[in-house]
C-alpha cells in the first residue's frame, strides 16, 4: 500500500503499522492519530501501533496540510469536485474523507477550507471474498447474472466484494462490465472486459455510458438517493444485470429504505458487520428468502 | 606572428563577451518557460484539470523545474542562479503561493491578475537578452581590436 502521501515524519512510523488489517487512520488537529483494526482502535506512536495514549503522535495542522497538498499535487483546482463532496481519493485508491469548513457561493457549496480533520480509508484486496456465494448470484449453466445487491454496514466490505465480483465475471467473459466509479474505489479492477468511468455520478453514467458503452453488466457502488434507484431501476429493465452496494445492517433496513423498489434485484447479498470486511452473513432471493 | 596572436586575441575576447552574455539568454529561457507554464496553467485549470505536478514533470530537468518545485514544496534555494535576482524569487514565491490554492474560479481570477506582469517580465527578459548579447559581443570584439592595436 503506497501512504508515500504522508508526511515525512509519519511514512518511517506506518511502514511498522500492520497494514494487512488496518483500515482506518483518523486524524484530528491537536488530538492523538488513531489507528483503526476490526476489532480495536490504537494510537500512531514513534514506534507504530501503540496502546498509550501519551505515546500517540498528535496530529497538528501542517500533517494535515502536507496530506492534502501531496494528495492533490498541490492542484487543489483539480480536485474540487471531490473536495466538494467530501473526499480526496489517491492514485492508489485510498479514500481519505474530509471535515473542514465548507464555503459557500449562492447557497451552493463551492469548496472546503481549513481541513481539521481526515479520515483515511485503507481499501484491502481480498481476493475471492465473493467465493461462498458466487454460485448463488451467477449461474454458470445458462450463464446468466442476477441483479444482486450487496448489503453491509459502513466499513464491511461491499466495495471489496464488488471488485472480486468484477474480476470473476471478467474472467467468465459474460460480456462488457461498466464500472461507475464515482469515487475513483476501483483503481486496481481492470481486465479484458472492463470498462471504467470514474467521477461521474449515476445519473449520467447510467444514461450515457448505457447507450454508448453497450454493457452487459453495471456494477456501482452505494445507492443513496432517489436517483441511484431510479437508474438502476431503468438499466434493469434494459436488461443489463446489476451488481450494486449500499449501506444496510439487515434485509430489512434495506426495504424500509425510502427509495427502495422491490422487483430490481434478484440477489440480496448480506455481509456480517462485525469482524473482519468482506465476510458473508446470508444470501436472499428476490422475495426475501434465504437461499 | 603578431598578426595570428591579435586574430586569436580578437576571437578569444569576443568569445568572452558572448560568454558573458549567456545570463541574459538564461534568464530569457527561464522566463519562457515560466510564461509558457503560466499559459499552460491558465488552459488546464479550466479544462483537463492537470495537476501542477504532472505538468511541471512533463518538464525537462532546468532550474525553472527545480525552482518550482522547491518553492510549491516551501522549501529553499539552497544553490545560487546567477541570473535571477532576489526581485525574480520573490515574484515566482509568491506565484507558486497562489496556485494550486483554490478551486478553477479563484485561480483564473488570480492567474488572470497576474497575467500582464508575467508577460512583461518575458519581455524585459527577451529585450536584455536581445540587446546585451549584441553589446557584449561588440565590446568583446572591440577589447580585443584594442588590445591588437597595442601589440601591433
Amino acid at each position: 500500500m503506497d501512504l508515500s502521501f504522508f508526511p515525512e515524519r509519519y511514512v518511517g512510523i506506518l511502514n511498522k503499522v500492520n497494514l494487512i488489517e488496518l483500515y482506518e487512520i483518523r486524524l484530528r488537529i491537536g488530538y492523538p492519530v488513531l489507528l483503526k483494526f476490526p476489532n480495536k482502535t490504537l494510537y500512531l506512536g514513534d514506534c507504530g501501533e501503540t496502546l498509550l495514549e501519551e505515546n500517540a503522535l498528535i496530529c497538528v495542522q501542517n500533517d494535515i496540510n502536507d496530506i492534502i497538498n501531496n494528495v492533490t499535487e498541490h492542484s487543489l483546482y483539480a480536485f474540487n469536485d471531490m473536495i466538494k463532496k467530501g473526499y480526496l481519493s489517491t492514485n492508489q485508491g485510498v479514500r481519505i474523507g474530509l471535515a473542514g469548513e465548507c464555503v459557500f457561493e449562492n447557497g451552493k457549496i463551492i469548496t472546503i477550507k481549513n481541513f481539521s480533520s481526515l479520515n483515511i480509508r485503507i481499501p484491502h484486496e481480498i481476493r475471492n471474498c465473493s467465493e461462498n456465494f458466487y454460485n448463488k448470484i451467477y449461474n454458470k449453466k445458462d450463464k446468466h447474472l442476477f441483479n444482486t445487491l450487496i448489503i453491509s454496514a459502513p466499513l464491511y466490505g461491499k466495495t471489496t466484494v464488488l471488485k472480486d465480483l468484477a474480476r470473476k465475471i471478467d474472467k467468465e467473459d459474460y460480456g462488457s462490465i461498466l464500472i461507475i466509479d464515482e469515487r475513483d474505489e476501483f483503481v486496481n479492477v481492470k481486465g479484458k472486459n472492463i470498462d471504467s468511468i470514474k467521477y461521474s455520478d449515476k445519473l449520467y453514467a447510467f444514461e450515457f455510458s448505457l447507450r454508448s458503452m453497450a454493457p452487459r453488466v453495471v456494477i456501482t457502488d452505494e445507492l443513496t438517493t432517489e436517483n441511484d434507484w431510479q437508474c438502476v431501476f431503468n438499466a434493469s429493465n434494459s436488461g443489463t444485470a446489476i451488481l450494486a452496494s449500499c449501506h444496510a445492517r439487515t434485509i430489512e433496513d434495506v426495504i424500509c429504505k425510502k427509495y427502495f423498489k422491490k422487483g430490481v434485484f434478484e440477489r440480496y447479498v448480506l455481509l456480517k458487520s462485525r469482524g473482519n470486511a468482506g465476510v458473508l452473513d446470508c444470501v436472499y432471493d428476490g422475495e426475501f428468502n434465504i437461499i | 606572428m603578431k598578426i595570428l596572436i591579435s586574430i586569436s586575441i580578437i576571437i578569444l575576447s569576443t568569445y568572452i563577451g558572448f560568454v558573458m552574455s549567456g545570463k541574459f539568454k538564461e534568464k530569457e529561457t527561464f522566463f519562457s518557460l515560466f510564461y509558457s507554464f503560466h499559459e499552460k496553467l491558465k488552459r488546464e485549470v479550466v479544462y483537463s484539470k492537470k495537476t501542477i505536478k504532472s505538468m511541471l514533470d512533463e518538464q525537462e530537468a532546468n532550474d525553472f523545474k527545480i525552482i518550482m518545485e522547491k518553492f510549491l514544496k516551501n522549501e529553499k534555494i539552497n544553490y545560487n542562479i546567477k541570473y535571477l535576482k532576489q526581485d525574480d524569487l520573490e515574484f515566482i514565491k509568491t506565484y507558486c503561493e497562489n496556485i494550486g490554492v483554490g478551486n478553477s474560479k479563484s485561480q483564473i481570477e488570480y492567474l488572470s491578475s497576474v497575467d500582464k506582469e508575467v508577460v512583461k517580465m518575458l519581455n524585459i527578459c527577451q529585450d536584455n537578452a536581445k540587446k546585451y548579447t549584441k553589446l557584449y559581443i561588440k565590446l568583446g570584439f572591440l577589447i580585443g581590436l584594442m588590445i591588437m592595436v597595442v601589440i601591433l
